[in-house]
């Protein structure tokens, strides 16, 4: 008696219903400051903090960057961003493969490393990174930025694409090379693909990371060099203009977009 | 890790399944996670400047370019927060002198720049981005001591007579020869009279039990410090030890009983805005500079109130010493001081603003009899500045403070 | 595992690839903390000149620690309550996304990220106005007149939800929710279904199979969520910051004003030390609690 392949799935209508409305009060939480965010940046701030409503305006949309130090953070952390997410991807994923596929000396010391700066409060890391720089006399600006950045998030992507590595079955690639391919081109046309989406992860989650550090870079920056978080940080003092929440909303839009491409892209092929 | 189960029909039904997923994965993984851009990294570039750690050295002469870190809210900018827009002060000066100036609103904090920036940089012999900053006298004062300013080239500004005569006779500069006054300040009570119900007179009014918990006090050591002083009945020009530790001792004892909320940098006009808070210790400029439908009102405390200022230096070793000396001299010539004033509204160091105002008429003139920016002489008797203290003993202060304002 | 027999050993190994990754993490992860300590067994002989002198002074630990000590608890506690909190909410939602969610499951968990595709500081400064006197939190209270109900209880103080010790361990929650909600559902997808078809049809109840395989199974999730929540929480002041008052301090806050207010750097680098050293020894401990060796999620 073979029991049957397709999982039946046996509904508990109430226990199910259940889920289901905590799944949308949670969703409803997450999602709560974000409908606060957009909906800001439709206002004309009172005073000089956009944190209470007052009117509602489309000036802010019309001319969204009007704050000429806010845009140029920006552009500051999209550039550390992209260049730390694209060194942190590759060292990163290149320990992840070598890690999850040799027995060698030192693999203890490798994952422990890999690990630590996870578990050190930013603060720290920051802090440590100033004192470094500090003592090197190292001018801090954007190159100390980009450093920082790097160093953090090549933990993340190591463990992301580890994790998304291990279990894989590399025979694989014996398969491939025994065939008569060459190493660099199983790399290429077999390896590689199979861990794209692990390596895309991490590339991902590094450029978010590094976008929205802010504790860290306070530390490293200089007082040359301004990201986007910092101006943010600074007006949460002094003056919170609604272009912040109209950048903010801009991002998420973009986000969105992105998302709903992949999502749209994967219940096509679920359907296929 | 995960359990086997031993019944050989059930493994091997879960070894199908297995296999059956991990194709699913397989493909699912091949065909990549299309929501990623990966992306041209093309935007990697090395973009901005390394600002300082560049060798020390002596001060450069340097007239063409100009790097100034300043306070937020402290010079006239159009809404777009440019401040070299038509009209703007910055873009007068650049017209007149050709100087490309840098203006930068970074200065935050007077202890986290000295930390971050003056100790570290300038203690080692190394030069600033900046050529001019802005500090509070106390910290001007410290950094004066420690000379870590260059000495001001007086001849190249003659509208350094205009500096108002009580500037002149400071302890720790004489003349005035190492730093020119920026703009100074009142540091009085603000309070929502919908949210108190009433009018505030007395510094002591912050310590009313009605108010728990709608209280903020300030992280300026001498401002907090000060007013409770006042309360009491001390002076804090005196800065006397004993008188300084009771004030300390109340502020504590307040902070632990949940009267005072938090102690604030400038967000509190963000709680005072958004009626979390009823009452707080304040800056008359940024209660000046607040849209008037909100109704906040400011006064100084019928005791007295904390009078300081914020004053231009240039930092040791500044790349542009001659392009600052121009920048000083354009401030002070009443007309350009006078625009300043009419945004900022904080009181002017320059003689002949009031008469600029006047002249101009309109608002400008409205601002002219405004009294927290022009102080008659009894209203005058009233402010005073926190005296000065041994290092040992300001540090010790500071970090008793420090562990109040947690 | 039939993954495990085909690791390469007594090949090349493998250094040219780890090279570039660990001499990074060396340099600017291992040598700074080796400064750090450096400086935390110094002592500055002038508070104003940037000069340190190493004497192996062990006195700021044991200065900081004295100093310190309930914003050290403080840290712990509301991150520990953030972290359980986080569980509670984020366990369920995790469940339903694995069992039941079907072919709108990768559509929901792209949507559990997409929140945080704004600026921490962006979303915290959002429940300001939330939580703030004007805001809508505290009208639904007041409109249901519950504002003595839960000052009784001590959601509010004084009528306030905002600068209050629950406003900033809600914020730490939300900000961290999910770093737990990912993992559990990570370990709870790689349940295979015919255990629980089995566990269906050997066990009596639902909840028993829940809690004799889901739950023991769903465990390497919760751990990993743990970590990622509770360490980065414990070292976050910036929800303190921006929601709490002067009396719910936490000791980032401290470390940033002993590096930057009172520039007081041996201080502040032994107090680091000391917060690192809480972390390291509790996840050693948890791991050991929960008998499982992995750190990756």
């Amino acid at each position: 008696m073979t029991a049957s392949i397709v999982a039946t799935k046996q509904r508990r209508p109430l226990r199910s219903r259940l889920l289901g409305f905590w799944a949308i009060l949670v969703y409803a939480w997450l999602f709560a400051p974000i409908v606060v965010v957009v909906a800001f940046s439709f206002n004309r701030p009172a005073g000089k903090f956009n944190t209470a409503w007052n009117e509602f305006t489309l000036d802010n949309w019309a001319d969204p960057f009007k704050r000429q130090d806010l845009t140029d953070s920006l552009i500051t952390s999209l550039q550390v961003a992209a260049a730390a997410a694209f060194v942190a991807t590759i060292f990163g994923g290149l320990m992840a493969l070598a890690t999850s596929r040799y027995e060698f000396r030192g693999k203890g010391f490798v994952n422990i490393l890999t690990v630590l700066p996870l578990t050190s409060p930013e603060i720290v890391l920051g802090s440590s990174l100033f004192t470094l720089f500090f003592a090197r006399d190292l001018g801090l600006g954007f190159t100390t930025v980009v450093i920082a950045h790097i160093m953090f998030c090549l933990s993340f992507v190591a463990l992301t694409v580890q994790a998304r590595v291990r279990g894989f079955d590399w025979s694989f690639e014996d398969a491939a090379m025994d065939l008569g391919s060459t190493p660099w081109r199983t790399f290429r046309t077999v390896t590689f693909p199979l861990i794209l989406p692990g390596i895309a992860a991490a590339a991902l989650l590094s450029f978010a990371l590094s976008i929205d550090d802010y504790i860290i870079t306070s530390f490293v920056a200089g007082d040359a060099t301004t990201t986007f978080p910092m101006r943010i940080f600074n007006a949460a003092k002094t003056e919170i203009p609604a272009q912040v929440n109209v950048i903010a909303s801009m991002i998420l839009l973009v986000a969105v977009a992105l998302m709903a491409i992949g999502a749209w892209r994967t219940l096509k092929q679920e359907k296929a | 890790m995960s359990e086997r189960p031993t019944d050989p029909e059930l493994a091997a039904a879960i070894e199908l399944a297995r296999r059956l997923s991990r194709r699913r994965f397989l493909t699912r993984a091949g065909l990549g996670m299309g929501a990623v851009a990966l992306g041209p990294s093309l935007l990697a570039a090395c973009g901005g400047g390394d600002g300082d750690g560049s060798e020390g050295g002596s001060a450069g002469g340097g007239s063409k370019k100009l790097s100034i870190s300043n306070w937020t809210a402290y010079i006239d900018q159009d809404d777009s927060g440019t401040f070299d827009a038509a009209g703007t002060t910055i873009d007068a000066f650049q017209k007149a002198s050709g100087v490309s100036v840098t203006y930068k609103e970074d200065y935050k904090d007077n202890d986290e720049y000295f930390n971050k920036f003056f100790s570290p940089v300038l203690g080692k012999g190394d030069t600033l981005a900046a050529d001019i900053v802005v500090p509070t006298y106390w910290m001007a004062a410290r950094l004066i001591g420690l000379d870590w300013v260059e000495e001001l080239p007086l001849d190249d500004i003659p509208n350094h007579a205009n500096l108002l005569d009580s500037y002149l006779d400071l302890a720790w500069n004489p003349g005035a020869t190492k730093h020119m006054p920026w703009q100074a300040g009142i540091t009085g009570i603000a309070w929502n009279p919908t949210l108190t119900g009433r009018d505030l007179t007395s510094a002591n009014d912050l310590y009313d039990e009605e108010f728990k918990g709608k209280v903020t006090f300030l992280t300026e050591l001498r401002d907090s410090v000060g007013l409770t002083m006042f309360g009491q009945g001390t002076d804090p020009a005196a800065a006397d030890l004993d008188d300084i530790n009771a004030a300390l001792d109340k502020i504590e004892e307040a902070a632990s009983s949940g009267q005072i909320l938090k102690f604030t940098g400038n967000e509190y006009l963000r709680s005072l805005e958004n009626g979390d808070v009823a009452a707080c210790v304040a800056w008359s400029g940024d209660i000046a500079q607040l849209n008037p439908d909100l109704g906040i009102k400011f006064a100084i405390p019928e005791e007295g109130g904390m009078q300081w200022f914020d004053t231009m230096v240039v930092p040791k070793g500044a790349a542009n010493v001659a392009a600052a000396a121009k920048w000083m001299d354009f401030i002070y010539d009443p007309a350009n001081a006078a625009r300043i004033t009419e945004y900022v509204q904080y009181l002017s160091p320059v003689k002949g603003v009031r008469e600029a105002l006047e002249a101009a008429g309109g608002d400008a003139a409205a601002l002219a009899e405004n009294p927290l920016l022009f102080p008659d002489d009894a209203t005058s008797s009233r402010l005073k500045v926190f005296g000065e203290l041994a290092q040992e003993d300001e540090i010790a202060v500071q970090s008793r403070f420090n562990d109040i304002t947690g | 595992m039939a993954a495990e027999s085909s690791l390469r050993t007594g090949r090349k190994a493998p250094y040219g690839l780890l090279s570039p990754g660990i001499l990074w993490l060396i340099l600017f992860f291992l040598v700074p903390m080796g400064s750090l300590l450096r400086i935390a067994l110094s002592e500055k002989p002038n508070a104003f000149l940037p000069d340190y002198e190493f004497t192996w002074k062990w006195d700021n630990f044991s200065n900081a620690i004295e100093r310190f000590q309930p914003e050290l608890a403080r840290s712990f506690g509301y991150a520990a309550a953030a972290t359980v909190l986080c569980i509670i909410i984020g366990y369920p939602l995790a469940y339903y996304l694995a069992f039941r969610a079907g072919r709108w499951r990768s559509l929901l968990l792209a949507l559990i990220m997409v929140p945080f595709f704004t600026s921490f500081l962006i979303r915290t400064i959002a429940w300001q106005t939330i939580l703030g006197a004007d805001g809508p939190a505290l009208a639904v209270m007041e409109v249901l007149s519950l504002v003595p109900v839960t000052d009784a209880i001590g959601l509010t103080t004084n009528g306030a939800f905002l600068n209050t010790p629950e406003a900033v361990i809600g914020g730490l929650t939300y900000n961290f929710a999910p770093f737990m909600i990912l993992p559990i559902y990570v370990s709870l997808e790689k349940i295979d279904p015919r255990l629980l078809d089995a566990a269906r049809d050997l066990y009596s109840r639902p909840s028993e199979a829940f809690r004799k395989i889901i739950l023991p199974l769903s465990l390497p999730g919760v751990f990993a969520g743990t970590l990622l929540t509770f360490i980065p929480a414990a070292g976050d002041f910036i929800n303190a910051e921006l929601l709490g008052n002067v009396r719910t301090g936490m000791i980032g806050s401290q470390i940033t004003k002993l590096f930057l207010r009172e520039s007081n750097y041996p201080e502040a680098a032994a107090l680091s030390f000391i917060f690192m050293a809480i972390i390291t020894v509790g996840v050693l401990l948890y791991a050991k609690v929960l008998g499982t060796d992995e750190l990756a999620a």
